[in-house]
């Protein structure tokens, strides 16, 4: 009981994750790809922060490989209005996913693109939050109504045993017999589930153009990550009822860009947006996050819309055209 | 039913446990892992943003608020009933801004630290998203997502319904 329940509801309600934050100001190069140095580590309960020559790396812990939720964001101090300031991040060495990519405004003097996602981790992978700017010059990253911050949250394991429902827990009664089946369903089943709940990254690896002020759902998008089978073509399908958090990205050969979800919920065809921005010309990227409820054979289209007055192609270098859902609750 | 986080048992050999036992530490334990709680609401009503200030957004329709931790006007925040990481996700909608940068902001007691950007859009209700796991204290924290936009002068908020309007959700994720 030690072990099997009371351990694995230990790491199940808290679970390995990071949260970590710029204070001091640094300076990002003209166009480089520049890992983003995180001196003050707000939570690390598994320790990764533990490089002091290297403030930009977040190392995975021995015993805390699984698949993670990545949200890291990147304020930059600039006003350009031409410039390309974008947010993404690596693993050891390789950039892994691209997040919003935008312009700044005159007269203003900070921004934070952001990128979320769903990565897979193994212990001593090592981790960077990373910016590219092309403002021609030397940019300091912004600290103060926002800075620059890493979150990093375990969510599942790579490998597990799929094609179980959420647990249903019984009310136990004076005289039950504990016996081994009731055991194995209601601890090791419903400990499975929470460990290994259904996930998908889902990633663009062709380039696709999208018409003008048309809403278009991805094409030529394959999952990576894909636990539940529930990816096939353009559409994700509710695999398990439940809660389930969305995200979408895209990266787009268009000044004007709006990020949707279509999706079919009880037959009943919504398509919900979330970020629009206008990228510099030619090369916008946008992002969003959106918590459903949905049941089992709901369905989801990731897409978007541009209107930059003619078709325009996709991004797909560093996965900058995706889409991850991950089971949350039921 | 609302239940606390979970806080399992040191079990030691020869105890035999009871029906209670059970019942906290199986029963309740992953009643509370697999039904979080969970706040979801969205903006029906159309919502003034001044110029260059952070404001929280007004989240009229509530969708469901499973621990009721919801205050609405004039306060706009959510407070936790226990201690712990919370994931929230949220968006601003403007009506308005074309051109200009816009923020989506999640503040927590009232300080917006995390912030995503977008510059708006000429496309219909041209919006941007944020997401991050918070910690925050059940006697003390509360929890907002708001807006800022940049365009010189105030702006409305864009709302075409549940799947096109600002919006915040809240799950606990951890202790």
């Amino acid at each position: 009981m030690q072990s099997q329940l009371s351990n694995a509801v230990r790491f199940l309600a808290a679970p390995p994750m990071v949260l970590a934050e710029q204070q001091s100001a640094q300076s990002i190069p003209n166009s480089a790809y520049t890992g983003v140095t995180l001196d003050t580590p707000i939570y690390d309960n598994y320790q990764g922060f533990n490089n002091p020559a290297d403030l930009a790396v977040y190392q995975v812990a021995s015993g805390a490989a699984g698949i993670y939720l990545l949200t890291g964001r990147v304020a930059l101090a600039t006003s350009s209005t031409t410039a390309f300031l974008g947010a993404l991040y690596s693993v050891n060495g390789t950039n892994i996913g691209h997040g919003d990519g935008v312009t700044s405004q005159p007269g203003i003097s900070y921004l934070t693109p952001t990128v979320y996602d769903l990565v897979r981790l193994n212990a001593s992978d090592i981790v960077r939050l990373a910016t590219y700017q092309s403002t021609g010059a030397a940019i300091n990253t912004f600290i103060g109504l926002s800075c620059p911050s890493l979150t990093l949250r375990w969510v599942a394991t790579q490998a597990g045993t799929a094609g179980l429902s959420p647990p249903n827990p019984r009310t136990w009664a004076l005289n039950d017999a504990s016996t081994a089946l009731m055991f194995n369903t209601e601890i090791r089943d419903a400990v499975r589930f929470l460990s290994y709940p259904p996930y998908c990254r889902a990633v663009q690896g062709t380039i696709q153009s999208i018409p003008n002020n048309t809403f278009t759902t991805f094409t030529n998008i394959a999952p990576g990550l894909d636990n539940y089978s529930a990816w096939s073509g353009s559409t994700w399908t509710c695999p398990v009822s439940g809660t389930y958090l969305c995200t979408a990205a895209a990266g787009i050969g268009s000044a004007n860009v709006q990020m949707g979800l279509k999706t079919v919920i009880s037959s009943v065809s919504n398509t919900y947006f979330g970020t629009s921005l206008q990228g510099p010309a030619g090369n916008g990227h946008a992002g969003m996050a959106k918590t459903l409820r949905l049941s089992a054979g709901d369905t989801i289209q990731p897409g978007l819309t541009q209107n930059s007055g003619a078709a325009a192609n996709t991004v797909v270098a560093i996965a900058s055209t995706r889409f991850c859902a991950l089971w949350m609750s039921a | 039913m609302t239940l606390a986080p979970p806080a399992p048992y040191n079990w030691t050999a020869g105890y035999d446990p009871q029906p209670a036992d059970l019942n906290t530490y199986i029963r309740d334990t992953f009643k509370f892992l697999s039904n979080k709680m969970v706040f979801r609401a969205w903006q029906s009503s159309v919502q003034s943003i001044a110029n260059a200030t952070v404001a929280p957004l007004h989240l009229d329709t509530i969708v469901e608020d499973t621990y009721s931790g919801w205050t609405g006007s004039p306060s706009w925040i959510w407070k936790p009933p226990y201690d712990g990481w919370y994931q929230v996700s949220g968006a601003y909608m403007s009506a308005g801004v074309t051109s200009i940068q816009m923020n989506c902001c999640l503040g927590v007691n009232g300080v917006w630290t995390y912030q995503e950007s977008a510059q708006g859009s000429s496309l219909t209700g041209p919006g941007v998203s944020c997401l991050q796991e918070v910690f925050l204290r059940a006697s003390t924290d509360y929890v907002q997502v708001g807006g800022i936009q940049y365009s010189g002068a105030a702006q409305n908020t864009y709302s075409a319904g549940l799947n096109h309007a600002s919006y915040t959700e809240i799950l606990w994720v951890s202790k």
